[in-house]
């Protein structure tokens, strides 16, 4: 019996561990040879606890932000990005998480086989978001951790069908083709500045006719682009906060180092929490394609939004552009108002703020491209500014999550859990059943229209 | 000896893993002699590659980097992968010769 015990809250209770299995047997499945199953299984363990010990550093330096910058101001800062925000949830929540993203993989094939929702989620580390976030929210409202697990799986595979399926018709648009989905937890913003994008300007003039300056091209750069952002803020929170509170925080560093090495450090532990998320999902995403290939007859991958970036790439800087200028003048007015401060962090809004851009151009050419990117930017910062008080009251301070469908889906998940959880996840299924059925009322119109279509255009 | 292709892309877990995934079926298929990795862009630089494949927005950003960049339009289609690939070891064989 402690054997058992041992297997089931030691190992198996490791989220490590855990990723480590579903890799295994996604490996086992695809009758790969003993050595890659070994290598495979291993490289995925290793990679989540890499994840880990980037969590760790990311957790030192983002607590010193917020200490520096809420002594400095007097009301709290917070700098949303989903890689912290998660590598935090994993210190609290990590079991949770593994559970509620394996479960979620399992689901979305389901789903994707039953409904007329035939995406599968490959970006997985989204899904990893999507996952912290639904184990955070659950677990904070005081549910228990099966109760979590299973609720948070159930919603995940449903979410990770249905938002690709949100912008079914808007990524042809982008594409040419609709063979792929768009895979990126911002599916209503994109969704919304396609549609707005038809309404305010026009495709024919599109942000690729416009030349910019290439060096606009460093924000891509991943690492040197969020160095950037926090060495700002870092140093505007430290000169806030004054040489005493810094002081204490810095050892014996001098006060005006200390920034430095912070915001470098938080660089250097995202870098290590990228590194070591590509490694686990190496060994996975590849299994759960070849899975949801076998088990979902005509099912598309929903890919991350670089697949859309080559199809308008003057576009997405354009939207980085616009979105942070949004960021900016939010941030201006939650400090107007008192209220939490989002501080606009710039990876999030390239690749949001540029994919927003790139969905709106598609519709409404450059216009489309400038609201879109406008409106989603906003979103993005008002989304944490609606969340943040969640991930406070469970201890995870600093950063939140700017995703838009994160906020849809987590925010009244969270309010309505305040009702109690039993009632809670009846209310939550019942709407998850109303989506389904309009989906499949949806998706019934749309096919009888093609099919006149298709008799039409034979006559 | 194989040459050594890395797939990067803005992060180096999302776009380049699929990316890296129709590389390695490309080049497991049709027997190229091609060590694949994955990484992000931020590291393309440093890491020894003779072939650098990635999104075509992301391509013309990798300056000064000592390796071949090839950009892919469409991440999943492993036909123009493919005819990129053949393409780059094609121009290899006549510079070699």
């Amino acid at each position: 019996m402690d054997i058992l015990k041992v297997i089931v809250t030691d190992i198996l209770g490791d989220a490590a561990f855990l990723v480590g299995l579903f890799a295994l047997v996604g490996l086992v499945l695809q009758k790969k040879a003993f050595p890659d199953v070994f290598a495979g299984t291993v490289k995925t363990i290793v990679g989540f606890l890499i994840f880990g010990v980037g969590a760790a550093a990311a957790v030192a330096t983002l607590g010193n932000f917020q200490t520096l910058f809420s002594e400095g101001f007097g009301i709290d800062g917070v700098l949303p990005i989903s890689e912290g925000v998660t590598a935090l949830a994993l210190t609290s929540f990590g079991t949770q998480t593994a559970i509620i993203m394996v479960i979620g993989l399992l689901a979305n094939l389901l789903v994707a086989r039953l409904t007329p929702m035939k995406y599968v989620f490959l970006t997985g580390q989204h899904n990893l978001f999507f996952s912290a976030i639904l184990a955070i929210v659950l677990s904070a409202s005081g549910a228990s951790d099966l109760v979590t697990v299973v609720v948070g799986g159930l919603l995940l595979g449903f979410f990770a069908a249905f938002f690709p399926w949100l912008c079914r018709n808007a990524m042809p648009k982008v594409t040419g083709t609709d063979d792929i989905g768009i895979g990126h937890y911002v599916t209503i913003g994109y969704a919304f500045s396609s549609w707005l994008g038809g309404k305010v300007g026009d495709p024919a003039k599109s942000t690729e006719n416009i030349k910019l300056p290439k060096s606009l091209g460093f924000f891509r750069d991943y690492v040197a682009s969020i160095a950037l952002t926090m060495v700002v803020f870092f140093y505007i929170a430290t000169v806030a906060a004054g040489k005493g509170v810094t002081d204490e925080l810095a050892g014996g560093t001098n006060w005006l180092v200390f920034p430095l090495i912070q915001a470098l450090t938080f660089a250097a532990a995202v870098y290590i929490i990228i590194t070591g998320v590509r490694m686990f999902l190496g060994e996975i995403v590849p299994a759960f394609l070849g899975i949801s290939e076998k088990v979902v007859p005509g099912v598309r991958p929903a890919l991350d939004c670089p697949a859309v970036f080559p199809y308008a790439p003057t576009a997405v800087i354009v939207g980085f552009l616009t979105s942070y200028a949004a960021g900016l003048v939010m941030m201006g007015l939650y400090i107007g108002l008192g209220w939490t401060v989002i501080i606009p962090v710039a990876i999030p809004y390239f690749f949001i703020g540029g994919t927003a851009a790139v969905f709106g151009n598609a519709t409404g050419g450059w216009k489309g491209a400038v609201t879109g990117s406008a409106i989603v930017g906003v979103l993005i910062s008002l989304g944490p500014q609606l969340i943040y008080p969640i991930m406070d009251s469970v201890g995870l301070q600093g950063s939140s999550f700017p995703e838009t469908d994160f906020t849809a889906v987590g925010w009244p998940l969270y309010q309505v859990l305040q009702l109690g959880t039993g009632v809670g996840i009846a209310i939550t299924f019942a709407v998850v059943a109303a989506i389904a059925a309009v989906v499949f009322g949806i998706d019934r119109r749309e096919k009888s229209r093609r099919a006149v279509a298709t008799e039409g255009a034979e006559q | 000896m194989n040459e050594k292709l890395l797939v990067v892309c803005g992060t180096g877990m999302g776009s380049s893993m699929i990316l890296k995934m129709m590389v390695d079926q490309v080049v497991g298929a049709q027997k190229l002699p091609f060590d694949v990795s994955s990484d992000l862009a931020s590291g393309a630089r440093s890491s020894g590659a003779d072939v650098i494949v990635a999104g075509l927005d992301l391509a013309p950003t990798l300056t000064n980097v000592p390796a071949t960049v090839i950009g892919i339009k469409n991440i999943l289609d492993k036909a123009e992968i493919a005819s990129a690939l053949e393409e780059y070891l094609a121009s290899k064989n006549d510079g070699e010769d």
